[in-house]
């Protein structure tokens, strides 16, 4: 059976085998997700995806969204499957259930983000966004306005956005000129002007509600001068009836390059002086509540960027298993040898065991830190608590930009493995690989997600989260170690992470140093190793969890064993796949990797010292 | 109004099947398993009903351990209970005696209404829902495309679709089974709540031994694949390479 949109065999992996996820069912908050519920949740997610929401990925990318005179019309397909998502609850699974959340595991619930984003992503974007503002105001706001506005959104009954973005202010938020005036009534009259808000005007839902970044008349410049504001497209009033228009114009959409099916729209706000808002949180207060929302935002682009990287694998599979092109090389001068599935040849071979590794490996990652936040969520004490939150701040940039940029790198192969149909719209490629290409750039470009991980995570609380994520690896290399087949393996990565410290140490000295400037021009090179390393520990820790299951279907870990343990039984073929991925990226990626974190170490400042007039151009 | 609905765990209709060597039964895979996708219309049509009135509607299935997955999905979909009747084997499932096995535990549950998806999509036989009907002496009406309750007289009216496009319209007394056909409503997907609440709920378990079964000699001598007659064949290429291929397909055979 051929897979869609992701290997569930994969998924159930790294759930039940890598990350044991049945353990969080021991704590009180995760009592209900036994191993048959959590399978059966997967299940449904996939069933939805591949039935419902899939069928419109490619309707939604020619369709797109249409602009009129303020009115923005979404694929007609989307309100279908809106309404699905809706009714079955998928909108906010991993929150409190009193609000219309399903206290669901944060694992779980990327698990049925890799079905069900990974169906349509720009499509999910409008759910996701409104679990991300409904996020905001479950922590940061009023009894009242949790009232009015947290189980709506929570059940996708009212859409939601967030409003940062303006011309003049895109990386450096704290450039922003909207404005808030307070009202006698204690809420506050917004004007100003936002750009590349996704899904900021649309028809699926019956309101919209925008969590804006503005600042307060009189307040300092910058970011310490923000302040967060709720200011609903159609007013709502205390009974939580519906009032106004509250003069949040759309004034244009985006053409885009992919993600047609998401509305890309600018707005404007009071421009009749009719905007209204309440405060969410404390005033001047909006960017920190921005940051500690970020972590997941940027966990869920990483989500979306690697959904597009997992469908380009699985379709690549597929294809290259059915397209017969080409004799087989050992039978090139034969002429009577019929052509072979292209799956044969050796190069073809590379393109999908590359592929193969890094999906396997970011969707370990990606899990990983949704079981780090489960951990938060259930520690039995502050220490560890701090630990898993330091543990998802030293990942996030890498979740964020490492896999996105290394998704769009799979989609690409993607495209090449169909060779010429890969470039064209009738099949499912293309459209990956340019839906894929903006998650590299937005929620933070992936320049500031390395200047995150090398300016402020590294030497966060005193370097604790780095030498926290160094232990981790040590035991998944201390576990590798004893098997003997993996020995080697274990020392290569050993030898990977104890370079990285060094790199690590490097840079951090030199940021600190009057060759500053050199070290954040390394700063994305750093992000790439850091996340090579990460790809290289996650492709071990299957591995060894494969090689011990290995031993016990084949007898032993000698090649003839495993062969013939491979031919009889597909779950031989897949752990013999694990062993094999992590041989791949162990011994062909990661030597280039130690090339790279020499040319950091280096640290040539030519990019720093050319001069501008010297680009040409 | 209480509503029985039967429920058939069938493999997946895109997973692979293998003939075993005995070949007296196929290897399947084991997490490769689906709700029937008739009886899903059933399940959709009983919660449409319970919708409109006083219900209660409870959903059973016959087959092994692994066939609870089914009863909890429909449980996700809106069922109020589930019954699971044990089977030992986890092979071939005898029509007659799912069916007895049905009857068996209806016949004193005072079910008004019992309705099953007009035939498996593994199997293909079509015959537990009449069966049934058989054991328990109650009208059944097959191959059903709307339905409609007529609470005052205690009767339901329906309409079947038979062979040549026809269609037959017919008003059964309750206590009745019938059987859906697709194309009858469009099935919801669990949410997520109720599946939470199915995958912890007790359902009733009725061992085989608790029912005394007759013997029904039907069993499985031989499975194998269909002799190959004609063979297909793929055309490849652009859209428009595609059509010019097929077009000279067809002008060859015309000639001929």
């Amino acid at each position: 059976m051929a897979q869609m949109i992701a290997d569930r065999r994969d998924i159930d992996f790294v759930l039940h085998e890598q990350l044991q996820i049945e353990t969080l069912s021991k704590h009180e908050r995760f009592a209900d997700f036994n191993k048959k519920t959590i399978d059966m949740v997967v299940t449904e997610a996939r069933n939805l995806a591949v039935k419902e929401i899939l069928p419109t990925q490619k309707i939604g990318d020619e369709e797109g969204c249409r602009f009129d005179a303020g009115v923005v019309t979404t694929p007609e397909s989307f309100h279908r499957i809106y309404d699905l998502v809706k009714e079955g609850e998928w909108v906010a699974m991993p929150e409190d259930p009193e609000w219309g959340g399903q206290g669901m595991p944060q694992t779980l619930a990327l698990a049925a983000g890799d079905y069900l984003v990974g169906a349509n992503f720009s499509f999910m974007m409008y759910p996701g966004l409104t679990h991300g503002a409904g996020k905001l105001v479950e922590e940061f706001g009023t009894e009242k306005q949790k009232q009015l506005f947290l189980k709506k959104m929570y059940t996708g009954e009212w859409a939601g956005t967030m409003l940062l973005t303006e011309p003049q202010a895109g990386s450096d938020v704290g450039a922003l000129t909207s404005t808030a005036v307070k009202n006698d009534d204690g809420t506050y009259s917004i004007t100003g002007n936002k750009i590349f808000i996704s899904g900021g005007e649309h028809d699926l839902a019956g309101n919209i509600i925008h969590p804006v970044l503005a600042r307060i008349e009189g307040a300092p410049q910058g970011t310490r001068g923000i302040s967060l504001f709720l200011v609903p497209k159609i007013w709502v009033n205390d009974d939580g009836s519906l009032g106004e228009f509250n003069d949040v114009v759309c004034t244009g959409i985006e053409e885009k390059m992919g993600i047609h099916g998401n509305a890309t729209c600018s707005l404007t706000l009071g421009g009749k002086g009719k905007c209204r808002g309440t405060l969410l949180g404390k005033e001047n207060k909006g960017m920190r509540a921005m940051f500690l929302m970020m972590n997941e935002a940027r966990l869920l682009v990483g989500l979306q960027g690697f959904t597009c990287a997992s469908n380009a694998y699985v379709n690549a599979v597929n294809y290259a298993r059915e397209r017969k092109q080409g004799k087989n090389l050992l039978q090139a001068m034969n002429e009577n040898a019929e052509a072979v599935a292209i799956i044969q040849h050796p190069d073809v071979r590379r393109q999908l065991i590359h592929m193969k590794a890094l999906v396997e490996g970011m969707r370990s990652l990606l899990y990983y830190m949704g079981m780090c936040s489960d951990q938060v969520n259930i520690a039995k004490d502050e220490a560890e608590k701090d630990k898993y939150q330091g543990l998802i701040e030293i990942l996030t940039p890498v979740a964020k930009g490492y896999v996105t940029d290394r998704a769009f790198e799979v989609c690409s192969q993607g495209v090449q493995v169909y060779g010429g149909y890969g470039y064209i719209r009738e099949y499912p490629m293309e459209q990956l690989m340019r839906d894929c290409r903006i998650t590299m750039i937005y929620e933070g470009t992936n320049g500031i997600q390395a200047m995150d991980l090398l300016g402020r995570k590294l030497g966060m609380k005193k370097g604790k989260p780095i030498m926290d994520l160094l232990g981790e690896i040590q035991k998944t290399i201390a576990a590798a170690k004893v098997i003997p087949a993996l020995q080697d393996y274990a020392v290569q990565v050993e030898k990977a992470v104890n370079k990285l410290g060094e790199v690590a140490m490097h840079l951090g000295a030199t940021a600190m140093s009057p060759n500053v400037m050199s070290a954040f021009a390394f700063a994305h090179p750093f992000l790439d190793v850091t996340g090579d390393v990460m790809m290289a520990w996650m492709l071990l820790w299957r591995a060894a969890i494969a090689a011990t299951q290995m031993e016990k279907l084949a007898g032993s870990l000698d090649a003839e064993a495993r062969s013939k343990a491979v031919e009889k039984n597909k779950n031989a073929a897949f752990y013999e796949g694990q062993i094999r991925s992590a041989e791949y990226f162990i011994y062909s990626i990661l030597p280039v990797t130690w090339g790279k974190m020499k040319a950091i170490t280096t640290t040539n400042s030519a990019a720093v010292d050319i001069p501008e007039a010297a680009f040409g151009a | 109004m209480k509503i029985l609905v039967c429920v058939k765990q069938v493999y997946d209709p895109d997973a692979p099947v293998r003939i075993r060597d005995d070949a007296k039964w196929v290897t399947m895979d084991e997490d490769a398993f689906v709700m029937n996708r008739f009886d899903e219309f059933a399940v959709e049509e009983a919660i449409r009903i319970r919708e409109q009135m006083q219900a209660t509607m409870d959903v059973i299935s016959v087959g092994p351990d692994r066939v609870t997955a089914v009863i909890r999905r429909a449980i996700g979909m809106g069922a109020d209970h589930g019954i699971h009747l044990i089977t030992r084997s986890d092979g071939y499932q005898n029509p007659f005696e799912t069916a007895a096995r049905i009857a068996g535990y209806a016949r004193d549950k005072s079910y008004d209404l019992i309705l099953a998806g007009v035939m498996s999509v593994d199997d293909m036989n079509g015959m537990v829902g009449p069966l049934t009907a058989e054991f328990l002496h109650l009208p059944c009406a097959t191959s059903v495309i709307s339905c409609h309750l007529i609470p005052e007289s205690g009767r339901i009216r329906v309409e079947r679709e038979i062979e040549g496009g026809l269609r037959d319209h017919l008003e059964l007394q309750l206590p009745a089974i019938l059987t859906l056909q697709s194309g009858i409503n469009q099935p919801r997907y669990p949410s997520l709540s109720k599946m939470l609440r199915a995958s912890s709920y007790r359902l009733e378990v009725i061992e085989p031994d608790s029912v005394a079964l007759p013997s029904f000699p039907l069993s499985v001598t031989q499975i194998s694949l269909p002799d190959k007659t004609r063979a297909g064949r793929m055309i490849t290429g652009t859209p428009q390479e595609k059509a010019r291929e097929l077009v000279g397909i067809l002008k060859t055979r015309l000639a001929a």
